[in-house]
């Protein structure tokens, strides 16, 4: 589960460095297509993409490394987050950059609806993880210095 | 109603992923909670901070007039957001700069402690950090006071600048404008044809008319819904008791109140089944979707000559966009003529005669008010015409001509040229019937559809400006009313005869019976010298027009522009000297049109000798009409003969 998504975090990352560096481009060359004054609304639909993107693929990583450090074991809960956080992932960046391809004047393309469903999931999996890594820290003795072990033992997780 | 509908919509899949993973009902009233704050914080800011625009900040201000979103009025701000290129091209377009308050982005006029001098009148330009500031010293009555410019009108030909006071009193008008493209003062009463700069003292007599002028002439039409100080019943504050929705002519001068325009789309699902079915939105008015008649009724709301009937002082204007302009009870539009007016207009109308807006046969002789000759015209009248065949009010993201090159006219790109008229007449297409129509090469100024249909009949603005009355060229018209043709205000040096008898062999028109004069002087000539004050100012400008100049020469006009140098109208004088600098020679003439009257005399000899110098080098022959012999010799009796003769009647262009 880590790797994945320590493998989704840097190839996603890859994409979003070459929207990035396209969006200089278009920049440096004065593509009116993109600079142009009736494209305001696409330069804040992609740089919108861009920033969610990377910032999204910095947050796989820290998904990653959070069950490295806190390793649960794979249970439906943790597949259901794994696969919201990824779905947010495609759906939040991908919505933005869709609405930015065809623009009404002053709203976003179609593609721009995608977008609330990401953020759901996106707020799904940051709930689900934030709840995982609380319930984890009520039940590590204080202080004990060592890096905990979760295995499971009826209901719930027990710390052992 | 809608946040509820969207934290149902949202707060669905979260219970049915949370069930799914079989949280506890603590945690999950956790989420329920985040989520309602998270979605909350938007929908109250739009519900409660942005749903209602805000109330500018001019509700303190007491020097002046002031803005302020009321009735069914929310200004331009709201529009912004929604349709960013329409405002951008608004913006940039010289509707909006109108009417300005004064700051240092709107005053174009030099403020650096400039002295202007009247004949009775002494003023000092000058700034005071971010302050416009005019001293103003007056012989009689006696006035030394230093007034604070706080609103300005115009800033594309020339710019006027109001002044408020200390005393809540009505505004007073700095009695000089600034010219833009001369980047110089000017008299105001020098910038019309009016016998103001006839009189004695104009300085006080601009003072004395224009006291109080904005508040109850000029927010009728450089403002966006204006509220008289009548209607909005405040206290006696007269300067700021008058108030408009938005200083200049903003987006919902031509698209109607906007209030629940901007109420229904705040709802993303409206606006995107408005978006994917395409039609138009009944909630506002867009003058490109209406028939031709009424999105002209739009522009001519303004660009027309009107009676504002009284009642408009306490009611305020009731036509809206889309309307039926002619049903407006409080404004009626005049024409030329009684007969074209209906049977029952009000009874206390001037005669149109009496208006100084129109020629003798009803057309409009003045800048401004386009839609007078537009609904004259037969291709308003049998067509679809309208002022959006030619003009567009948004720059269109295709156009690739500058910003500010758009904005000069406000022509759609293209339409400066005769693909305006071949929408229509697409049959003049072909080169060769072009030039059968015209009878001019296809690439001549002959066969520019403007020049013949729309000449440069009507005055304003210092200068001519082209006929909105499409029609044809007409000797019988020229002789009926004074107003100069297009085939001589191009032929500057043929007569009124070879003009008849051009059309007359070329169209079949009838020619008409013509004095000597008429038979064998050039008709410019005529118009120049013996003409009344608008004739003389339009020959005044055509004999600097460039098309003309290529037509006609450009050796033989000198004479009559330096006789213009001596009109007892300032702005004959002003648009003479302008004209004059156009020709070879004369680039750097130095003239001052507003002064002395022994100044000006001296300044025509002096131009008569520099034409007489410079025919020496150029050697070109004279057409007779012209009233220059072969050696190059003004016929000085025929000359002064005709000017003996000219209409010096009191005469005002009502622009």
């Amino acid at each position: 589960m880590c790797a994945r998504h320590l493998q989704f975090a840097w190839w996603s990352l890859l994409c979003w460095v070459i929207l990035g560096i396209t969006l200089e481009a278009l920049h440096a060359f004065k593509i009116g297509w993109y600079l142009g004054q009736t494209s305001e609304m696409r330069r804040l639909l992609w740089t919108l993409a861009h920033a969610h993107g990377t910032l999204l693929s910095l947050v796989h990583a820290a998904f990653a490394f959070t069950y490295f450090a806190l390793p649960t074991p794979v249970t439906r809960r943790l597949r259901l987050t794994s696969a919201l956080l990824m779905a947010s992932s495609v759906l939040l960046p991908g919505g933005f950059f869709l609405g930015g391809i065809f623009i009404f004047e002053g709203d976003p393309g179609l593609g721009v609806w995608l977008v609330p469903f990401g953020a759901i999931c996106l707020f799904l999996a940051v709930f689900l993880t934030a709840t995982d890594v609380a319930r984890v820290k009520r039940s590590m003795p204080a202080n004990s210095g060592e890096r905990p072990r979760l295995t499971k033992r009826g209901k719930g997780l027990r710390l052992t | 109603m809608n946040f509820s509908i969207l934290f149902s919509v949202t707060i669905a899949p979260v219970l049915a992923v949370l069930r799914l993973v079989k949280v506890g009902a603590r945690t999950t009233g956790g989420a329920i909670f985040a989520l309602g704050v998270g979605l909350s914080i938007p929908a109250l800011s739009t519900q409660f901070l942005w749903a209602d625009q805000p109330v500018y900040g001019e509700v303190a201000v007491t020097s002046r007039p002031i803005q302020r979103p009321a009735g069914d009025y929310v200004g331009s701000a709201a529009c912004r957001s929604c349709h960013p290129h329409y405002y951008a091209t608004w913006h940039d377009s010289y509707h909006r700069t109108m009417t300005q308050v004064a700051t240092a982005e709107s005053v174009i006029g030099n403020f650096n402690n400039v002295r202007l001098s009247g004949k009775d009148l002494n003023v000092r330009l000058f700034r005071q950090g971010n302050q416009f500031l005019v001293e103003m010293n007056l012989s009689n009555p006696p006035l030394n006071d230093v007034y604070p410019v706080v609103m300005t009108t115009g800033s594309h030909n020339r710019q006027v600048y109001w002044l408020g006071s200390s005393t809540d009193s009505p505004l007073m008008v700095l009695p000089y404008m600034f010219l833009r493209a001369e980047q110089k003062w000017i008299p105001r009463h020098s910038a019309y044809i009016n016998p103001m700069c006839l009189q004695e003292r104009p300085e006080s007599a601009v003072l004395k008319a224009d006291f109080g002028r904005w508040s109850y002439q000029c927010i009728k039409c450089h403002t966006t819904r204006p509220y008289l100080a009548a209607e909005t019943d405040s206290p006696a504050r007269p300067a700021s008791a008058t108030q408009v929705v938005e200083f200049g002519i903003s987006c919902e001068a031509c698209h109607g109140p906007g209030a629940e325009h901007v109420r229904v789309n705040r709802d993303p699902t409206r606006r995107y089944k408005q978006r994917l079915a395409g039609g138009p939105d009944a909630t506002i008015v867009n003058p490109a979707d209406l028939p031709h008649d009424r999105a002209s009724q739009v522009c001519g709301q303004c660009h027309s000559v009107i009676i504002h009937r009284k009642r408009w002082v306490h009611n305020g204007y009731t036509y809206r966009p889309g309307e039926d302009l002619a049903a407006d009870p409080n404004r009626f539009v005049m024409r030329g003529r009684l007969d074209l007016m209906p049977h029952n207009r009000p009874r206390d109308l001037p005669h149109p005669s009496e208006m100084n807006s129109f020629w003798s046969d009803g057309m409009i002789r003045c800048s401004g008010r386009e839609y007078n000759g537009l609904i004259d015209s037969p291709c308003f009248q049998r067509g679809e015409m309208s002022c959006l065949s030619c003009h567009q009010m948004h720059q269109s993201p295709d156009d690739p001509r500058k910003r500010q090159d758009w904005a000069d006219d406000q022509l759609k790109f293209g339409t400066d040229g005769n693909s305006a008229c071949l929408q229509c007449h697409d049959q003049l297409k072909s080169v060769d019937r072009l030039t059968l129509h015209t009878h001019h090469g296809a690439d001549s100024a002959g066969s520019n559809c403007y020049n013949c249909h729309m000449p440069y009949t009507t005055y304003g603005l210092l200068k001519a400006i082209r006929s909105h009355q499409i029609s044809s060229p007409s000797v019988t018209a020229s002789l009926e009313t004074g107003r100069p043709n297009a085939c001589n205000q191009c032929h500057q040096d043929k007569t009124l005869a070879w003009t008849a008898d051009h059309l007359s062999r070329w169209y079949e028109i009838p020619k008409p019976k013509l004095s000597g004069d008429e038979q064998q002087i050039a008709a410019t000539a005529l118009w120049a010298l013996r003409g009344d004050a608008g004739q003389r100012v339009l020959m005044a400008w055509s004999y600097g027009w460039e098309d003309a100049l290529k037509t006609a020469g450009n050796h033989w006009q000198a004479p009559y522009l330096a006789q213009l140098l001596e009109d007892r109208y300032d702005a004959v004088r002003f648009i003479a000297h302008r004209s004059l600098r156009r020709l070879p020679g004369f680039q750097d003439f130095e003239y001052d049109f507003v002064g002395p009257p022994g100044h000006r005399a001296a300044a025509r000899q002096r131009a008569l000798q520099v034409w007489a110098g410079s025919q020496k080098s150029l050697n070109r022959p004279f057409a007779r009409p012209v009233l220059i012999d072969g050696q190059g010799h003004v016929l000085e009796t025929e000359f002064q003969r005709l000017w003996k003769q000219r209409d010096d009647r009191p005469m005002e262009v009502g622009e």
